[in-house]
C-alpha cells in the first residue's frame, strides 16, 4: 500500500475502496497460505488428532513420528538420490539439446527450417502417444535403466520455440557478421558468445526441464519396473496410493498389512509433501528473477 | 511437485482405458484395410488353436521332456513378467529360495521381470498394447478377457499330462474348474489358491461390553439395532462422562457397499453381493435383481436415514478413511462397524469387548449372509502363458513343479522354515507372527520378503491349510464366527466365473455409470432423508441408467454358469 500513497489525502470513498481491496487480498493470502500451513502443522501431528479434526491452528499431539520414519526409510533416501541424478543430468543434456535445436533454428540461412520448424510444431498437437513411444524405447533397449527417465522428453517443443524465439530477438545479424569476419565458426559462436549472452533464457529453459523432471513419475511407473531405479516421486505414490484390489482380500494377514499400510501412509503424507517440495521452493526464489525476464523477451512475437 | 494419489490413479485408469479403446481401434482397422497386416497375436492365435504344433515335437526326442530333468533338452530362456507385492521388503524373486531351487531341480532358465503390484496393470496394459510379451505372465494382465486371443489355450488333455497336481484338485472340486473356463468353452490360465476355509470373513462387529452396561440383548431386529444404538448414545457406555460415543461407525470404499451399510439389507429382505463385479445385485428364485430400485431399498433408506437424523451414525463415515475409523475404534468410542478380518485391527486393545452380530431379521424372520464364495481365496488366471511361448509343455511342468509336493507349495507361497512358519512339537505348523521380527511390521511383510506369497502360482490346498495349528486369539476368534453364520448363507448367488468378453465389457461400462450414481444418491437419501416424490425419481434414474441392460446381461451370465 505504501507505493501507492501520495500527497494528495484520501477521501472516503478512496479510503473504503483500499479497506474492501485489503481485506480482499488478505483473506486470499490467508486462503492460498493455510494449505501450506496446514500441511507444515499437520507432519508434527498425530493422525488420530488431524483424522478427528483436531489441527486447525497448531499441531496437536505433537510428535516427530513422521519424520524419523522418512528419514529412515531407504527407499525414500534412494529415490532422493535417483530423483536428483535424473534432475541433474536430464536438465543438462534437455537445456542443451533445446538451445542448439533452437539457437540453428533461428538462424535465417539454415536451410530448411521453416520445414523443420512445422515438423516440429506438428508434434505439439499430434503426438505418437504412449503405445509407440513404449515400442521405440523398448526397440532402443531403454526399458529398465535410468538413462530413459534422464532422456525421455528432452525436446520439449514449448520451450525450444521460446528459446529459439529469444535468440532471433535478442542476437542481432550483425554479431554474426562481426564474429564471422574475425573469424569464428558457427560452434565457437553459439558457445563463445550466444550462451554467456543467453542466460536468462538458459535458467528458465533449465527451470522448465528440472520441474518436470522432478516432478515426473509417469516414465518411471510405465518404463521401469527396477524398484532401485525409482524416482522419489513413484516412491512416495507407493507408499501413498494404496493398492484399492477390486477382489476380496481373504488372508486377515492381508488385510492386517494393507491396514498398516494406511497407518504409515497417514502419518507420513504431510512430511512427504514436505521433503519432496523443500528442494524446488528452496531453489525457485534465486532464479525467479531470470524467470519472469527470460520468459517475457521468449514471448514476444512468439 | 504435490499430486493428488486418487487423481493420478484416476488418471491412470482412464489413460490404461484409451489406451485400450485405440488399440482395438488399431486392430480392427488394420484387419479390414489390409489383411496382411492384422496384429500378429491374432495370426499366432489361429494357428496355435488350430493345431498347437508345438506339441508334436515333445513325441521324438524333442526339446521338451515329458517326464524327468531338466525339463529342457535345449539351452532357452523363458521370458517371466510377474507382480511383486508391496510388503515385500527384497523387491525381486531373484534371492527367493523358492525360485533358487525351481532353477536348480528342473534345470529350467528363466528371466524374470518383477513389476510392483502398484504399477502392474499400466505396465503389462502396455506390454500387451506393443506386443512385446513375455512367456509367461504370474498375475492376471488386466481385461483380460479381452486379450485371450494372445493366450495359449490350456487343454483339460495338457492339465492331465504336465500338471497332474492340478487335474486332481480340479477333479474334486468341479466348481474351482469352471471359475477358469470362458464362454467358448476354453481356458485359458493356471489358478493360485489359497483355500483357508473361511467363508465368513465379514460381520457387523458389536460392543458386548457396552451392551452389559447399558442392560440390553444382542439386537435381532433393525428396531432392536436402534433402540441399542440410541442406548449406546445416550448413556455413556464408555464411561468416560462425555457424550463422544459413535454408535455406528463406518468407512467410504468405492467398492464394498458392506463397508458403510450393505450388511443392515438383511433385515429388509435383502442382501448384498460383495463381488465388485456383480454390484448392487441379488438372485432370488433364480432371478437376478437390482435390488436398489425394490420397494424394500427405500425402507433401507429410510432406516439408515432415522439411524443419521438421530445421530447414530459416524458423522465423518462418508469421507473418512479405514484408518479414521481405526483411530476412533481404538480409543473406545466406536458400538458397531464392518469388520473384515481380526477385530483388533480396527479397535485394538479392546477387541475382546467385541463380539459379532448376526444378520439383522427382517419381517419374516429371515437373515441373510452373502458368504465368501469361495473358502478361502482363489485366482482363477493367476499363470497364463502367452502364444510367444514356444514351449508351453515347459512352463506347464513349472506349474506342476511349483505344487507336486507340500514342500514345495509351502516353499513357494510361505518360505522356508523358520522364516514365516515352523514345526511345532506335535508336527503341526505355526505361522510366525507374534512377536513379529525386528524390521517388520506385518506379517505379510515376512512372507513376502521369504516367499512368492499371494502373488505367486501355488494351488494352497485345503489340507495344506489344516497343517497350521491355530495358535492366536485373535485367529481363534475369526474361526468361532463361522459356524453361527452358517445357517444364514446364501444358496442363490451369482458364482465367479469368466464372462463373454463383449458383456463383460458393456456391464464395465453400464457399471461405471451405476457406481457413481448410487454413490451420491445413497449418500443423500441417507444424509438428507428420502420420501416418495425421491424415490419415484430415482427409479427413473435407474430406467435412465440402462438398469436393465445390466440386470439381464448378469442374467445371461448367472444362467450360464449357475447351471
Amino acid at each position: 500500500m505504501t507505493q501507492t500513497r501520495s500527497h494528495i489525502r484520501d477521501n472516503t470513498g478512496d479510503r473504503i475502496f483500499s479497506a474492501v481491496t485489503t481485506t480482499i487480498t488478505v483473506l486470499a493470502l490467508i486462503m492460498a497460505l493455510y494449505p501450506l500451513y496446514f500441511i507444515v502443522i499437520a507432519s508434527f501431528s498425530s493422525p488420530e488428532a488431524i483424522s478427528m479434526g483436531k489441527v486447525i491452528l497448531l499441531p496437536s499431539g505433537f510428535n516427530t513420528a513422521a519424520y524419523r520414519f522418512v528419514l529412515t526409510e531407504p527407499k525414500i533416501w534412494n529415490g532422493y538420490k535417483n530423483t536428483i541424478l535424473y534432475t541433474f543430468v536430464g536438465t543438462v543434456f534437455g537445456t542443451m539439446v533445446t538451445l542448439m535445436a533452437a539457437y540453428s533454428l533461428s538462424r535465417k540461412d539454415f536451410a530448411g527450417r521453416k520445414v523443420i520448424n512445422m515438423l516440429l510444431i506438428f508434434t505439439m498437437f499430434f503426438s505418437g502417444g504412449l503405445i509407440p513411444t513404449y515400442i521405440v524405447v523398448s526397440n532402443l533397449r531403454l526399458t529398465n535403466t535410468p538413462f530413459v527417465l534422464m532422456i525421455l522428453g528432452s525436446v520439449s517443443v514449448y520451450n525450444m520455440i521460446i528459446a529459439r524465439t529469444f535468440f532471433q530477438n535478442s542476437l542481432p545479424d550483425e554479431l554474426l557478421d562481426a564474429a564471422q569476419i574475425d573469424g569464428c565458426g558457427n560452434a565457437r559462436f553459439f558457445f563463445a558468445i550466444v550462451l554467456p549472452l543467453s542466460k536468462a533464457i538458459i535458467a528458465v529453459i533449465a527451470l522448465y526441464y528440472a520441474v518436470a523432471h522432478w516432478n515426473s513419475y509417469f516414465n518411471a511407473m510405465i518404463y521401469v519396473s527396477d524398484q532401485r531405479l525409482y524416482p522419489l516421486q513413484l516412491i512416495l505414490r507407493e507408499i501413498l496410493v494404496l493398492g484399492q484390489s477390486l477382489t476380496n482380500i481373504t488372508d486377515p494377514s492381508e488385510v492386517e498389512a494393507l491396514v498398516e499400510r494406511q497407518k504409515v501412509a497417514q502419518i507420513i503424507k504431510y512430511v512427504v509433501i514436505i521433503i519432496s517440495s523443500l528442494p524446488v521452493i528452496c531453489v525457485y526464489p534465486f532464479l525467479q528473477k531470470y524467470f519472469v525476464q527470460g520468459v517475457m523477451i521468449g514471448s514476444v512475437k512468439g | 511437485m504435490l499430486y493428488h494419489p486418487r487423481a493420478s490413479k484416476r488418471a491412470t485408469v482412464i489413460l490404461t482405458l484409451i489406451l485400450v479403446i485405440a488399440l482395438f481401434a488399431g486392430c480392427g482397422g488394420g484387419g479390414q484395410s489390409s489383411p496382411s497386416t492384422p496384429a500378429p497375436s491374432s495370426t499366432t492365435a489361429a494357428q496355435g488353436s488350430s493345431s498347437q504344433p508345438q506339441q508334436t515335437p515333445a513325441e521324438e526326442v524333442g526339446p521338451v521332456n515329458k517326464t524327468g530333468y531338466p525339463i529342457m533338452n535345449e539351452d532357452h530362456t523363458f521370458k517371466i513378467t510377474h507382480s511383486i507385492a508391496t510388503t515385500d521388503k527384497t523387491g525381486s524373486w531373484q534371492d527367493k529360495e523358492f525360485i533358487h531351487n525351481l532353477t536348480r531341480d528342473t534345470g529350467l532358465k528363466l528371466e524374470l521381470t518383477g513389476i510392483p503390484e502398484q504399477s502392474y496393470n499400466e505396465q503389462v496394459g502396455i506390454i500387451i498394447a506393443s506386443n512385446n510379451l513375455p512367456d509367461v505372465f504370474i498375475g492376471e494382465p488386466p481385461n483380460f478377457s479381452q486379450f485371450i486371443t494372445s493366450f495359449y489355450e490350456v487343454t483339460d488333455e495338457a492339465i492331465a499330462e504336465y500338471v497332474p497336481t492340478l487335474a486332481q484338485f480340479y477333479g474334486q472340486n468341479a466348481d474351482y474348474r469352471t471359475m477358469s473356463v470362458f464362454p467358448d468353452g476354453k481356458m485359458y490360465g493356471l489358478p493360485y489358491t489359497q483355500m483357508d476355509g473361511i467363508i465368513a470373513s465379514k460381520c457387523l462387529s458389536i460392543n458386548q461390553t457396552w451392551l452389559d452396561k447399558v442392560g440390553a440383548q444382542l439386537p435381532n431386529t433393525p428396531d432392536e439395532l436402534f433402540d441399542v444404538l440410541m442406548k449406546f448414545k445416550t448413556e455413556d457406555p464408555n464411561g468416560n462422562g462425555q457424550n463422544d460415543e459413535i454408535p455406528y461407525s463406518f468407512y467410504k470404499d468405492q467398492n464394498r457397499d458392506d463397508k458403510l451399510f450393505g450388511m443392515l439389507l438383511s433385515g429388509f429382505g435383502l442382501v448384498n453381493d460383495d463381488d465388485a463385479n456383480y454390484r448392487f445385485l441379488m438372485v432370488e428364485n433364480g432371478k437376478v435383481r437390482f435390488y436398489p430400485s425394490d420397494p424394500r431399498y427405500l425402507e433401507f433408506l429410510q432406516y439408515v436415514n432415522k439411524l443419521h437424523v438421530n445421530g447414530l451414525l459416524d458423522p465423518s463415515g462418508f469421507t473418512q478413511e479405514e484408518v479414521d475409523m481405526i483411530a476412533k475404534g481404538s480409543s473406545n468410542l466406536v458400538g458397531v462397524f464392518p469388520n473384515y478380518s481380526y477385530d483388533d485391527i480396527t479397535v485394538g486393545e479392546y477387541a475382546d469387548d467385541f463380539t459379532h452380530l448376526l444378520p439383522l431379521q427382517d419381517k419374516d424372520g429371515n437373515r441373510r449372509y452373502m458368504q465368501s464364495k469361495i473358502p478361502g481365496n482363489l485366482t482363477p488366471n493367476r499363470f497364463v502363458i502367452t502364444l510367444k511361448c514356444q514351449y508351453p509343455e515347459a512352463m506347464l511342468r513349472m506349474y506342476e513343479y511349483a505344487n507336486q509336493s507340500f514342500e514345495n507349495r509351502i516353499l513357494g507361497t510361505w518360505g522356508p522354515e523358520g522364516t514365516a512358519w515352523a514345526k511345532l512339537a506335535d508336527g503341526s505348523l505355526e505361522k510366525l507372527a507374534n512377536p513379529l521380527p525386528d524390521g517388520y511390521t506385518s506379517y505379510a511383510e515376512i512372507r513376502h520378503s521369504f516367499s512368492l506369497g499371494v502373488k505367486g502360482f501355488t494351488i494352497w490346498m485345503p489340507e495344506d491349510n489344516q497343517q497350521f495349528a491355530v495358535t492366536t486369539d485373535r485367529e481363534k476368534k475369526l474361526l468361532a464366527r463361522q459356524e453361527p453364520f452358517v445357517p444364514y448363507i446364501m444358496n442363490e448367488y451369482i458364482p465367479k466365473g469368466q464372462n463373454d468378453p463383449a458383456d463383460s465389457q458393456e456391464i464395465n461400462i453400464l457399471l461405471t455409470e451405476i457406481k457413481s450414481y448410487m454413490d451420491n444418491f445413497m449418500a443423500e437419501a441417507v444424509l438428507k432423508g428420502i420420501d416418495q416424490a425421491k424415490w419415484d425419481a430415482h427409479v427413473q434414474s435407474c430406467e435412465r441408467l440402462n438398469v436393465d441392460t445390466y440386470v439381464e446381461l448378469q442374467q445371461k451370465y448367472y444362467d450360464l454358469v449357475a447351471k
